[in-house]
Formats: structure tokens, sequence, C-alpha cells
């Protein structure tokens, strides 16, 4: 930034001797120059507001209500320049207003930018959070109405301000006011470049900001008058000075947007990799799961083979039936392990098949000499704390039916009924006791217990049991 | 080709219920093999009509590789029993084209039907 500065002030020493060089007399230089100034000093303050809405420096407020100042100025310069809108007249004010507007411009620039310099360089005090909003409008108010106050002086009266032209030549205040605008900047810069420096690059960028306005004040004073070299070159300087912000705001910008792509493509290589983690951990549970229902098909199967071979000898009746209910309790169990091995996410599958199997199963393992069983069931889904019990009590529904010598036709049915509920009905054409007192009913109840379910009996034309299930949500 | 039937499980108890059950379905069991090796020594020793061939067995190749080699080699049809109804390997035994799959724990009426079908 120093030697962009020492550049800057190189080229403008360089032409001091062809500054008051008269060129031919462009009004159009006026309004060319002065509204690349104002769209480019409007930006700037509208980025340092915003800006200071981040940082909430007092140094940071009044450089943004400078070039809010600054841009203002800009505008009041084009409107009272002969020539400059229209051939032959200015748009408001006098004549004189064209040099004041030009000086409160310059001087104005210069003071705020000095001050905002000061802060940044002296003082570490920051808005609070709460009073930022007064901050801001107090601010911008406040510099809306010095512009104001100074544009219906420069505007309205300024025939009772010093002259600063005389012909088309400044006179002593001018050069006063100006060499005093040019000292103010080169101080200004001075605090920049040795006191700021690093520190905050916004205002090591302002100092080249500043270095190329009073290049452009100096060489416009050595110039002479309008329409010189000095003239020329000094407004050309000015839509520099006012840039410089600008370019420091499309840089930052250009930053960003590089940190945010890099951001972005480290993010998207962090989601594929723990995608890939996850998708490894879900595979490696699932190879787990699979190998766990494995064993546990497996030794259901010892199970039942150990209880096939305890039971070849046993003659009595009733325990030949208590091991073929065992047979059958286990092959339940076999089929729910099936039906979770099977599904997709290894904790949950549907009714429909499951109830039909269980119930070929159990009709399948009792012989050829049995009742006709039809089954229906909705799409209802179970997981495993529901599916074991649900075909257990089943499985002690069905075949205490299929006990009794004069059923002929029985009917099994799951219903939804509703959005977590569901019924089961298990009929027959023939009547009489079924639970009460044995083994069945014990078993029934605690099972009934643990799905949370209600049980009504109903003999009319036969029995007809029908459970009420609440179905788990996850289910 | 011999009319027996030649079990292949690492479950010792389930080789015996099972051969119990073919037994009293009349039918001869001729030997049982507990891993791929025994069961293809086995399958060339007695050519059997039948196996009965559980899937996953102790070690490697697997009953379905196992039954593949003995299917080329002597011939034998296969009823596959097995714990698992993960699509893969179900997918995998269909291939095959077998008997019958039967799965653990297996049922009395199914085993019969499919020996029954196979000895025909």
């Amino acid at each position: 930034m120093v030697i962009l500065c020492c550049a800057f002030v190189l080229i403008s020493v360089i032409s001091i001797p062809f500054a008051s060089v008269r060129l031919p007399e462009i009004p159009a230089i006026i309004p060319l120059s002065s509204s690349g100034i104002l769209v480019a000093e409007f930006a700037t303050s509208f980025l340092l507001f915003a800006w200071f809405h981040e940082v909430r420096s007092w140094s940071l407020l009044v450089l943004a209500c400078t070039y809010l100042f600054a841009s203002s100025m800009a505008v009041l310069q084009v409107l009272t320049f002969p020539d400059a809108v229209m051939v032959g007249r200015i748009i408001v004010g006098m004549r004189l207003s064209t040099g004041w507007a030009y000086m409160v411009w310059i001087s104005g620039y210069a003071l705020l930018t000095f001050a905002a310099l000061l802060l940044e360089a002296f003082s570490r005090r920051r808005v609070s959070a709460r009073a930022f909003n007064h901050a801001v409008i107090g601010s911008i108010s406040a510099t809306v109405a010095i512009i104001a106050g100074l544009a219906w002086i420069i505007l309205c009266v300024p025939d009772r301000l010093p002259i600063l032209m005389r012909g088309s030549e400044w006179t002593g205040f001018d050069q006063f006011v100006a060499y005093g605008a040019l000292s103010t900047l080169a101080a200004g810069v001075a605090i920049g470049l040795l006191v700021i420096r690093a520190r905050n690059p916004l205002f090591l960028w302002l100092t080249l900001a500043m270095t190329a306005m009073a290049c452009a004040n100096l060489i416009n004073e050595v110039g002479g008058g309008r329409y010189t070299l000095g003239w020329t070159v000094g407004r050309l300087s000015w839509a520099v000075s006012a840039s410089v912000l600008f370019l420091f705001f499309l840089g930052q910008f250009v930053r960003q947007q590089k940190l945010l792509t890099q951001a972005r493509d480290t993010l998207e290589q962090r989601v594929v990799q723990r995608t890939a983690e996850l998708t490894a951990t879900v595979s490696q549970r699932d190879v787990l799961l699979r190998e766990v229902y494995h064993r546990v098909n497996g030794n259901l199967q010892v199970l039942d083979a150990l209880i096939a071979l305890q039971s070849g000898s046993i003659t009595d009746t009733d325990a030949r039936a208590a091991v073929a209910a065992l047979h059958h309790h286990i092959l339940a169990l076999g089929l729910v392990q099936q039906h979770l091995m099977a599904s997709d996410d290894k904790r949950t599958f549907l009714a429909t098949d499951f109830l039909r199997e269980l119930t070929d199963s159990i009709v399948g393992a009792r012989g050829s000499a049995v009742a006709d069983v039809s089954v229906c069931a909705d799409a209802v889904m179970f997981d495993t704390d529901f599916a074991v019990p649900f075909g257990l009590l089943t499985t002690e529904l069905l075949t205490g039916m299929l006990s009794r010598q004069d059923a002929n036709n029985i009917n099994v049915e799951l219903r939804r009924a509703g959005v977590q509920c569901a019924v089961l009905t298990v009929a027959a054409d023939s009547a009489g006791q079924l639970l009460e007192g044995s083994p069945r009913a014990r078993i029934v109840s605690a099972l009934l217990r643990q799905l949370g379910g209600k049980m009504t009996v109903a003999e009319r034309n036969g029995t007809r049991i029908e459970v009420r299930l609440s179905v788990p949500e996850s289910a | 080709m011999t009319d027996c039937i030649l079990i292949v499980d690492d479950e010792a108890l389930i080789v015996e219920v099972l051969s119990a059950m073919i037994e009293d379905m009349g039918y001869a069991v001729c030997a049982s093999a507990a891993t791929a090796n025994e069961a293809v020594a086995l399958a060339m020793q007695h050519a059997p009509r039948l196996i009965l061939m559980d899937v996953r067995l102790k070690g490697v190749p697997d009953g379905i590789a196992v039954a593949e080699d003995i299917r080329r080699t002597v011939g034998s049809r296969v009823i596959f029993i097995t714990g698992s109804r993960e699509p893969d390997t179900v997918e995998r035994i269909k291939r095959y084209a077998p008997v019958a799959v039967l799965f653990k724990p297996v049922r009395l009426d199914q085993l019969q039907s499919a020996v029954r079908q196979a000895m025909s």
C-alpha cells in the first residue's frame, strides 16, 4: 500500500510542470466524473454501514457517513457546474455555488476521513448491540441535516461567502482551504500508514483513497483554473479515490466467494466420507443382525430337535399335546425371526404373509385331519416387540380352536381398526369351553397383558374370539 | 445312484432328528456329514438320490457351493435347509433350482412332502 501511495504521489509530482496547460473545454467531464464518483461512493457508503453492523466501531460509522456526504456533494457539484447538464446554465444555485460545492466537498471529505482515522487509530470503543439502530439512524440523520444545511448555504446565499475564483483563477482563500484540506489528508495518510498499518486493511486502503484525493487536490490547485491539465487529471484522480474502497469490498467479496467454495468443497468431501462411514456401519450392523437371526433360528431348530428326541418315548396324550404346543410355539418364534431377517430394515415386517405362514405351519404340523382354515390380514406392520407375543397369541388361539373335534371351518383375520389399532379375530363353527382353567388361559392372559390387548369371546353360531390390539407407532 | 439320503448339517442333534424323521418315512439314511469336504467325499462314495443340505456349514465353502459341486460330479437332488431368509441367500439358492428350500425350524409336513417329491 505504501508503494502504491508513493507511486500516486510521484505521478502527481511529475505532472505538476504541465498542470497549467490549458485543454479544450469539455463540460461533459463534470457529469461523467461526478456520476462515477456518486455511484462508487454511495455503494461504498452502503457497504460500510453493512460492515458497521458486524464490527460496530465508531470509526467505521464516521467513514460510512463520510462517503454518504461525499456522494451527495458529487450530485451538488454536477447541479451547480455551468454547462454540465444544460448548455450555458446551471441547474440550481448561482455561479458562485460551483466553487463552494467543490470546496465543501474536498474539505468535508478530508476532515471526516481524518476523524475516522483518528478514531480507528486511538479509540477501541464499540457501539453496543442495543444502541446500534440509534447510532445508524442518528448518524444518517445528522449527515443528511448537515448536507441539507450546507446545500442551502451553497445554493441560496453563496454571495455572502468569501470569493473563491476571480475570472478563471483561484483566490488566496480558495488556496488556503484547498491546501488545508490537502494537509489534513496528508496527516490522515500518515496516521493510516504509520499507526494503523496492517491492523485494519480497510483503513490501509482508505489511505490510498486519501492519497488519490490529496494528489487530485494538489494538481487541481497547481493547474490554476478549470479545463487545465491539472483540473482534468484532478477529476480523474478523484474518481480513482472514490473507487478505492469499493474495489476493496469487491476484493473482499471475491475472497469470501473463494472461501465459500473451499468450505463447500470441504463440506461435500466430509459428507461423502461420513456417508461412506455410515453406510459401512449400517452394513456392519446388518451383517451382525443377520448373524444373530441366523443363530437364533439355528438354536430354535436344535431346541425343536431336542424336544422331538425327548418326546419320542412319551405315550400320555396330554403330555404329547403339551409337546406339540411347544413345537408350535417354536415354529412361531422361528417364523418371526425369518420375517425380520428378510425385511429391508431388519426391524419390521408386514403381517399379511406372516399370519398366513403361521397358520399354515400350525395346520400342517397337526396333520391332515383338521378343519378348513381361512386367513385374511390387512397390511399391518409388526416390529420385534409386537410380533413375538402376537405370534404366540395367535398360535394359542388357533391351536385351541383346532383342538375341537367338531370344528369344520376356522377363520383367522387381522383387520386394521384406526391408526394404531388392529383387531385379531379367530372364529370357528363350533361352541364349547376354550380357555377357562387351562394352561392356555394363563398364557393367553399373559400375552394380552404384554400386548395391551382386550379380548372378547362371543358364542353364537360357534365361537368368535376378538382381540383388540394397540399396534406400536414404530411398527 | 442309490435310493438313500445323505444329511449334511454341522449340528449333531439336528442330524439325529432329521434321520429319525426320514427313517419314519421309510427311507434310508446312508450317511451324514458336518463339513463341505466330508459331504463331497460321502456323496462320491454313496451316490445318494437326495441330499438334505444345510446352507451354513463349518468353514468354507457353504452348502450351496458344495451342492453345486456334487450335482456336477454325482447328480444328486438337493433339499436345502437354512436358517436365513435374507434375499441374497435365497436368490443364490433359487439359482441352483433345488427340490425345495426349508427354513429352520423345519416343519415336519414340509420335510415329508419335499422328501417324497425328491425320492419319487
